[in-house]
């Protein structure tokens, strides 16, 4: 039994509902997370931020392995469009997410264009080698320039260029929408 | 204001992603933060199975995991009368910041829903939230089952969250359109 029960105690009942219970509830996280000995927030949160510039090679490696295996997802085309699709929007979203935790905007913003783009051809249904593959050289060139420190040039403009392809394809419109529901994106699509 | 120190020292966390670079990433962040007891799994499967076996004091887990995805692990933490961690803490992590999203997290009674990219500095203060969150626990059976989603507390909803190279403000309430994770700072279950 979790140490966290044994600081139950019941605090109200509604008699409307009298199987409903509730219970104050001291997790051992809480009785245990504010004790005294801990260093301090900033020093804990810089050691947290100096760990991630150590990664930051593994993470270049793990983006180009992931544009790889975004490839040889899209490769399983034709026959499986949608199923390619949201899985290459899943790996897209990966890419966009670490390229946050890892400080890298111009990833981020990119992966964010590709995932957009996925989103939009998921929803039309259509499907564009071009497009894809425009997203996956500028993400390259900006990892590349990120391994060096540097931006690559005319990155503006690249990116801009992006928008504009994503641009081409209609953003769905969210049907309407019941209480309590909206629109999946194509990875909340099997849910 | 200086933030109250964490002491994650002797806590045991699970950590349950379907990405292994980013149960790296996590483990690695945690561990930073001091925590020396950090367990981790790639499936929803898993992630039961050691919840049942193990006892945890803070689980995090993103939603879309392989198997049993992470709304349904929850659910079936917190509706388990036998399972030892029924009351743990959980954080949920999703990329869609999307409303039904955090609506499905606060319903499967998760304490946080947490939307990606994560931060030290974030998860640092989610972990101080849930230290300091006295929210009571409610069991409903055949219903709801976790903490207390009708709260009040002027705490996550108003830091300043400043995610990496794209600073936002936290959003106290879920959002209604459509949208893509990183324009949707987290999320705090009301």
């Amino acid at each position: 039994m979790s140490d966290s029960q044994d600081k139950t105690e019941p605090v109200a009942a509604d008699t409307a509902k009298a199987e409903v219970q509730i219970v104050k509830i001291k997790s051992r996280f809480a009785m245990l997370a504010l004790r005294d000995g801990g260093k301090s927030a900033a020093a804990l949160i810089g050691a947290a931020d100096a760990f991630l510039q150590t990664e930051r090679n593994r993470y270049h490696a793990w983006v180009s392995d992931a544009l790889q295996a975004l490839d040889v997802t899209l490769d399983q085309l034709p026959g499986s469009i949608p199923e390619a699709l949201q899985a290459a929007y899943g790996q897209a979203m990966q890419i966009r997410d670490l390229g946050g935790t890892f400080g890298a905007p111009l990833v981020t913003e990119a992966a964010d264009s590709l995932c957009e783009l996925l989103y939009r051809l998921y929803s039309a249904e259509l499907y564009s080698h071009e497009a894809i593959a425009m997203h996956q050289s500028t993400l390259r060139l900006i990892c590349a320039a990120d391994q060096n420190k540097t931006t690559p040039a005319g990155i503006a403009e690249l990116l801009a260029g992006l928008r504009k392809i994503v641009a081409r394809y209609p953003r769905p419109l969210p049907p309407p929408r019941p209480p309590g529901q909206s629109q999946a994106r194509p990875a909340e699509a099997s849910h | 204001m200086t933030k109250p120190a964490l002491n994650l020292q002797s806590l045991r966390f699970l950590v349950a992603d379907g990405n292994s670079y980013f149960q790296t990433i996590l483990y690695g962040i945690l561990h930073a933060l001091g925590a020396q007891h950090i367990a981790v799994t790639g499936t929803g499967d898993e992630a039961l199975a050691r919840s049942r076996s193990d006892v945890t004091d803070l689980l995090i887990c993103d939603w879309s995991l392989p198997e049993v995805d992470g709304f349904d692990l929850v659910r079936r933490i917190r509706t388990d009368s036998h399972n030892p961690n029924r009351y743990t803490p959980v954080i949920v992590l999703t990329s869609h910041a999307q409303a039904h999203t955090v609506e499905r997290a606060r319903d499967c009674g998760a304490n946080f829903v947490l939307a990606k990219p994560i931060s030290p500095k974030l998860l640092y203060d989610r972990l101080l939230w849930i230290a300091e969150d006295p929210r009571p626990f409610v069991m409903a059976p055949g219903g709801y089952n976790g903490p207390d989603r009708r709260f009040k507390k002027d705490g996550a909803s108003s830091v300043e969250v400043e995610r990496r190279g794209r600073p936002h403000a936290a959003a106290a309430s879920p959002v209604t359109a459509p949208s893509l994770g990183p324009a949707v700072a987290a999320m705090t279950l009301h």
